[in-house]
């Protein structure tokens, strides 16, 4: 079936890190980030943008040097929009190895270059 | 065709490539070297799109291509981004294949699919006049359509809506009771900390129920008759812009002289939770929550807040008043339903399932994943309160539910949400707006089309209020009746006043099981419009359409004659 090509910006972004990396494993261990200061925030928004195949992001509430969770906001809400089924779209920050990524509800892992995560602990 | 789809895997392998050497296998690196692939690309920039169809397609009734063979092939295509920075999927294409488009998507997403007459695309030039025909025509047995949601708007219009930025007001919410003269204009709520609520020398600028007479000199009941005071009239009702200061003639609910406001104009997000207090009552407290809007994710917050505060201090009973309420996130009307439930009600139980056509089966045709039932979520989701932070119930095993025509969509999912569960909703007010429907908008070639996909059914698979709900004494012969009183919205009273006309009943068929009089009022006979900006020079104000409060919030410049 010939994919919707409104899906394809976002199959390409989701081909890109999936390229380098495939579903969670095992070994990954639940992470948060080293810093939230801007610069790592831009990639984490940056990598988040393209996994949910759009080009701004806004993120939910949280802080991801103290939790592992990251939100992604849908877009706003129309005004006809009275019954939207939307929702954040979660992720988990993970630690694989050394390499700081994120995994989706459907435990596809996308890299976060250049970021560091440390080990969460409760 | 061939050379763009190679084109297209092209592209795709040359992103994959440089990544594949990073690739590992879910456990540790073995170098544990972090992985240093670049940046994702940017999503504006998409691929070359699929091949279009090498030729019209021809119609044969009963036989659907898929929608994405017709999609995004336009008889005026548009390129580069949109207002939300995402790159245009279009490609040439005409007016036929979008209908072929129209046609398709209908059938794999539109709810009465098997009621749609089956229409050759090319017989029609205008693509609004082909949807306009992709709907049922039949009618409910109140003599109502079946679908009367069925519209579109164009993309630019639509993102430039949801993505608008707070607007220039008081912070108040007009009724028009009559928009030719003797005009008659009224306050239906102010919001909290705005202009409008601001007190001076004790006296609130605006208050509920209080009549504007006059606007920067030009009156407001019997005046406009020249173009200068409709603009006068219009430019004072509904500033343009923040920081603009007017001045007001008006008369209070019973007061039998006028005052002057002068009042300037702010830039007003809506409070969704607009007040909520504890009534003390003889037979222990009772919450009272007016909740206005489930749109912003802001109303996730505030509802959890408002809802901790009522049971910490131990309400038995709880008014939501839900008048003006007509909807927005389903998730929320989820949350609000636990938040009134409780734990031992809802565990496990569906809060909502959203119904598809009978093609679909266990499938969401729009979104293509598994349909899975809507739940009665106990914790936060992450749009203003953080994800999994667990939230306060009342547990409560009835609610009393404000009502009027205003009350639409996502609350009325809260009033069958609850009633599949077994708890019991007491309506006072007036019959919903009966809509148990709902869609994903969605653009193809520069039109964002409306058209009903899904139908939201309780834990009982009950969804057929398609008339609203009904208080049981109303004369209204249709609709799913609830018990409860019918009571005219009380525009002279405050909101949350125990006086107030709704909550005066809905306190006293507390008490008593019925609605004594003097709670049980016929409706008024007038019924008052939401206003808001027209769209026609030269005339003042309004009718509101559904829904309304959005509609005020969102339309800065709407007339329309008189």
């Amino acid at each position: 079936m010939t994919p919707s090509k409104r899906a394809w910006p976002a199959l390409l972004a989701s081909l890109w890190p999936l390229a380098a990396c495939q579903t969670a494993g095992p070994a990954d261990a639940p992470a948060v980030l080293e810093s939230a200061d801007d610069a790592t925030m831009a990639t984490v928004k940056s990598v988040l943008a393209a996994a949910v195949g759009r080009a701004e992001i806004t993120l939910g509430p949280g802080d991801p040097t103290a939790s592992p969770t990251l939100t992604v906001l849908p877009p706003p809400l129309h005004p006809n929009e009275t019954r939207s089924p939307a929702k954040p779209t979660v992720f988990e920050l993970r630690l694989r190895g050394e390499a700081c990524v994120v995994i989706d509800g459907l435990n596809e892992a996308y890299p976060l270059p250049g970021v560091a995560c440390r080990p969460f602990t409760k | 065709m061939a050379s763009s789809a190679r084109l297209g895997l092209a592209v795709l392998a040359i992103a994959a490539g440089p990544l594949l050497a990073a690739c590992s296998d879910g456990g540790p690196s073995p170098t544990g070297a972090a992985i240093t692939s670049p940046p994702p690309p940017p999503v504006a920039a998409p691929p070359p799109p699929p091949p279009p169809v090498s030729s019209a397609p021809t119609f044969t009734a009963g036989v659907f291509e898929a929608s994405g063979e017709f999609e995004a092939q336009c008889e005026t295509p548009r390129s580069g981004v949109d207002i939300e920075g995402n790159g245009f999927p279009d490609e040439p294409g005409s007016t036929l294949l979008e209908n072929f488009w129209l046609r398709s998507w209908t059938n794999e997403t539109y709810l009465w699919n098997d009621e749609v007459v089956d229409r050759d695309p090319a017989g029609f030039n205008d693509r609004l006049a082909y949807f306009a025909q992709l709907r049922t025509f039949a009618v409910e047995p109140s003599g109502e359509d079946r679908d009367d949601f069925h519209f579109s708007e164009p993309t630019e219009e639509f993102l430039a809506r949801r993505n608008s930025a707070p607007s220039a007001s008081y912070g108040y919410s007009l009724l028009v009771f009559s928009n030719t003269p003797p005009r008659d204009y009224r306050i239906r709520y102010t919001e909290p900390d705005s202009p409008a609520a601001e007190a001076i020398m004790g006296q609130p600028q605006f208050q509920r129920g209080t009549r504007i007479l006059e606007v920067d000199g030009v009156d407001l009941v019997n005046g406009g008759a020249t173009q200068a005071e409709i603009d006068t009239l219009n430019n004072g009702l509904f500033p343009a812009t923040a920081g603009e200061t007017h001045t007001f003639v008006v008369q209070d609910p019973g007061a039998a002289s006028t005052r002057t406001v002068t009042i300037t104009s702010a830039d007003i997000s809506p409070k969704p939770v607009n007040r909520f207090s504890v009534i003390d009552t003889p037979t222990g407290k009772v919450g009272y929550l007016l909740f206005n809007t489930f749109s912003p994710f802001e109303s996730e917050r505030d509802l959890a807040e408002a809802m901790s505060s009522l049971a910490a201090e131990g309400v038995e009973d709880l008014v939501l008043d839900l008048r003006y309420n007509g909807g927005g996130l389903l998730a929320v009307a989820a949350q609000l339903g636990y938040m009134i439930a409780g734990d031992a009600q809802t565990s496990g139980r569906t809060f909502e399932l959203l119904r598809f056509n009978d093609d679909a089966g266990n499938v969401n045709p729009v979104t293509g994943e598994f349909n899975s039932p809507v739940p009665f979520y106990d914790t936060g989701l992450g749009f203003s309160l953080v994800n999994g932070a667990p939230l306060d119930s009342l547990d409560l095993p009835r609610v009393f539910i404000l009502s009027t025509a205003g009350t639409c969509s996502a609350s009325e999912a809260v009033i069958n949400g609850l009633r599949g569960v077994g708890v019991s909703v007491i309506l006072v007010g007036d019959v919903t707006c009966g809509k148990p429907y709902g869609f994903y908008p969605t653009d193809n070639c520069g039109e964002t089309y409306y058209t009903i996909q899904f139908q939201g059914v309780n834990d009982q698979g009950f969804g057929e209020y398609a008339d609203g709900f009904v208080p049981e004494a109303s004369s209204f012969g249709f609709g799913v009746r609830l018990p409860g009183c019918v009571v005219a919205d009380d525009i002279n009273t405050e909101l949350g006043d125990t006086s107030e006309a709704l909550l005066a009943a809905a306190l006293t068929y507390r008490d008593t099981g019925d609605c004594s009089p003097p709670a049980a009022t016929a409706l008024a006979k007038l019924t008052p419009q939401t206003a808001y900006r027209g769209a026609e020079k030269g005339a003042l104000a309004t009718t509101a359409a559904t829904p309304a409060e959005d509609f005020l919030n969102n339309n800065r410049d709407m007339r329309m004659p008189y």
